[in-house]
């Protein structure tokens, strides 16, 4: 689908702070699911944003402002055209070997047992990936946010999580199945309300190459999915990472509008 | 007693030629004389402050670690070969770090596995494709060693994070100075009082090209719960250099900052002993108070050099320590100076059914732990120690290494009433910088004070003694 993006996000001091840096990684990188058209970062008050490539690949804006300061204000917009590749991540600029993304994760015993026990003796890998989607959306209730992500044990013992939350269960519970997995953030251009950030896992097959899962929905990403970026872990791979000097409270507000999203002239074709 | 290689005796009823001065001193010394020094010596260190936090010891919050009075004396031929082995160490183990966040030769070569890189936890993908300015990675490491006999060297563990105790090695040499004028004067001590001038020569070295003249050096200390704080303190005072906090710096459009009573002052080389994890917020630990909120921006944009970089860690994980041999062979076409310690990897099974077989034996180490926490010293642990440790081994085979139990040398030791071997390892300190590698002879030499333990580390009850590098050859 072809789908005007514009997100705003906009973040408010209970008392003006000295100062504020700012990484965020909302320009979406181009692969074989994704054209980006056009795509505008902006930060108000304006400052300088310099853009550069992580340890990822993942395209990183960063800034930094000087106070006082009541308010910051980011934007980001553009042009996208996203197409159903079942999930398939090609084309990207993979800067990391598949190893670090087996790095076992934390206090992860009880979801690597209930892996485990729904995979039974599965020997596909594509099909166990499936299966554990399939049994973490069944388990796991899909509670919209854009908090800060609890550690993986008390999400799974809780039953409920945002999709950053139960995108990072879907990564522990494939690593301790022994397949690369990493954590997906991005928007979903389908208009769904709740929360501005999707998030999703990804998973390593040999000959077929990074495939999205999405547990929080229950099925591989679509067109309605726009990567952002991916990581180790959520921290890795956040849309935006902000830290300021004092003591003032911070209050974040999102404002994600998707609009004109006509067919591609490729569906169209087809 | 003769299953160890004492320094001052070797076994004989002589000393060995080295310590002819000292053994005479300890023969002529009333019993009082080296009673009331060692008492003198405690109420010095007290009255300076030089103290040490235990983690997880809450009746002893700061301690004083334990001081010997007898020094530990090493020829000039000795340190001459162990030099040249630190040198070559330091060298390969910088050039490793370069490799792995470069074009990772020695993974493709096959020398080092892929996986037990890029799966620990210390690997930075955030330093991938980033080399460290003048691709020096860990610019203070400390070589811990160990003797076995009169001639070999071995390395114990590297260091290449933020190895503490240099502070000891200078505040012990005062405390002798001052303490045992006559004794020093006797021999010819290498001096080590110019490693200051050293570590700051080597930081300024290491400056941004950017930087004119005199670059803006500081010390960045998590604070003064952190054990090593003295440390810190010590070394800024006698660097003449600013000790700050993370909440000090601001980081302005890639530039660091310091807040000063004159305004903002900027920084070139920061030296820093708080841990990759709380750098900066904004790449690792979220709820790092500790670091600064873009620093590592700043430093992946040139403009500011850290010292240790960060992910040098990766080179000091205790499994990639039993590939050293040949790290040094691949980089440099040389066969490694100091021995390293017969290791098993508990990763490979073979090794791993070996260790499970002879835990009583062995000593078991976590590859990420230090400071002798979570190790298990075989031949001093309980039924039960040995139980928990074999599950321990059983659920996360990689998480572990194992070493024959080491007949450290032993030194002799003064306490109450007499004078005893202790055993010792020696930790001494290798700067590099742009313009070579720097050690000062000596360093920091620990003491197992307990009779027959091994473990030194000043966490679990181990001391200190001053290391004597002497103008005279041991043989």
């Amino acid at each position: 689908m072809r789908a005007r993006v514009s997100l705003q996000i906009e973040a408010s001091y209970s008392e003006p702070t000295r100062s504020a840096n700012q990484v965020l990684r909302l320009t979406p990188r181009p692969f074989d699911g994704l054209h980006v058209l056009d795509w505008f970062v902006g930060v108000e008050p304006v400052a300088t944003l310099r853009r550069s490539e992580d340890g990822f690949g993942n395209i990183v804006h960063s800034c930094s402002h000087a106070g006082p300061l009541e308010k910051i204000v980011i934007t980001a917009e553009g042009l996208v055209e996203t197409q159903d590749v079942a999930g398939v991540a090609r084309g990207l600029n993979e800067k990391q070997p598949l190893d670090l993304f087996l790095r076992p994760h934390e206090d992860a015993e009880e979801i690597a047992a209930f892996a485990a026990k729904e995979l039974g003796g599965e020997k596909d890998r594509l099909s166990r990936l499936h299966l554990l989607m399939a049994a973490l959306h069944e388990k796991l209730n899909h509670a919209p946010s854009d908090a800060a992500p609890r550690p993986v044990a008390d999400v799974f013992a809780d039953g409920e999580g945002s999709a950053r939350e139960i995108a990072q269960v879907l990564v522990a519970a494939m690593r301790a199945q022994d397949i690369p997995a990493r954590f997906v953030s991005g928007l979903l251009l389908d208009g769904a309300e709740g929360a501005a950030f999707h998030a999703w896992a990804e998973a390593y097959i040999d000959d077929i190459g990074w495939i999205g899962f999405d547990a929080a929905l229950g099925f591989c990403p679509r067109d309605t999915h726009l990567r952002l970026a991916h990581g180790v872990g959520f921290f890795g791979a956040a849309p935006r990472r902000a830290a300021i000097s004092g003591y003032a409270e911070e209050k974040v507000e999102k404002r994600l509008t998707i609009s004109a999203a006509r067919q591609a002239s490729w569906q169209i074709q087809q | 007693m003769s299953q160890f290689f004492d320094e001052m005796t070797n076994g004989a009823t002589e000393p060995r030629p080295l310590y002819d001065r000292i053994a005479e001193w300890l023969r002529v010394s009333p019993p009082a004389l080296l009673d009331s020094r060692r008492e003198q010596a405690e109420i010095l260190f007290r009255k300076i402050g030089i103290t040490f936090a235990v983690y997880g010891d809450k009746e002893a919050a700061e301690r004083l670690i334990p001081f010997d009075i007898i020094p530990r004396l090493l020829g000039r031929d000795e340190w001459t070969r162990l030099e040249a082995g630190l040198i070559q160490r330091v060298k390969a183990l910088n050039m490793f770090l370069t490799d792995i966040y470069g074009r990772q030769d020695i993974l493709r070569a096959g020398i080092v596995p892929s996986d037990l890189i890029f799966r620990n936890e210390c690997y930075r993908p955030e330093m991938q494709g980033h080399s460290a300015p003048h691709d020096i990675w860990t610019h203070i490491a400390g070589i811990d060693i160990v003797r076995i006999d009169e001639e070999d060297f071995y390395v114990l563990e590297d260091n290449c994070r933020t190895p503490s105790g240099v502070s000891y090695m200078l505040e012990d040499r005062e405390m002798m100075m001052r303490l045992l004028p006559g004794l020093f004067s006797q021999h010819a001590v290498l001096p080590v009082d110019n490693y200051p001038d050293n570590l700051l020569a080597s930081l300024r070295s290491v400056a941004p090209p950017h930087c004119p003249g005199d670059p803006c050096i500081i010390i960045l200390t998590p604070g003064q719960f952190n054990s090593a704080y003295y440390e810190h303190s010590f070394l800024a005072d006698k660097l003449g250099v600013e000790l700050v906090e993370g909440r000090d710096l601001t980081v302005r459009d890639d530039v660091v900052y310091m807040r000063t009573t004159e305004g903002l002052k900027r920084v070139d080389v920061i030296y820093r002993r708080v841990d990759d994890d709380f750098l900066d917020p904004l790449v690792f630990r979220p709820d790092s108070a500790l670091g600064v909120a873009g620093l590592m921006g700043a430093y992946l944009a040139g403009n500011v050099t850290l010292a240790n970089a960060p992910g040098a860690g990766v080179a000091d994980d205790k499994a990639v320590y039993t590939y050293m041999p040949d790290i040094i062979r691949f980089y440099l076409g040389e066969e490694a100076k100091l021995k390293n310690v017969r290791t098993w990897r508990c990763r490979e099974p073979d090794s791993l059914k070996y260790v499970l077989e002879h835990l009583s034996e062995l000593v078991v180490k976590e590859v990420n732990g230090s400071g002798g926490y979570g190790m298990l010293v075989g031949p001093h642990a309980s039924k039960e120690q040995i139980e928990t440790f074999r599950q321990k081994l059983l659920s996360d085979p990689d998480g572990f290494i194992a070493q024959p139990t080491l007949s450290l040398s032993t030194c002799p030791t003064s306490f109450p009433g007499g004078v005893a071997p202790r055993h010792v390892d020696l930790r001494p300190f290798v700067l590099s910088s742009a313009d070579g590698a720097r050690i000062v002879p000596g360093g920091l030499t620990r003491v197992a004070l307990k009779e027959g333990s091994l473990v030194v580390n000043s966490s679990q009850g181990g001391g200190t003694k001053d290391t004597w590098v002497l103008a005279t050859n041991a043989k």
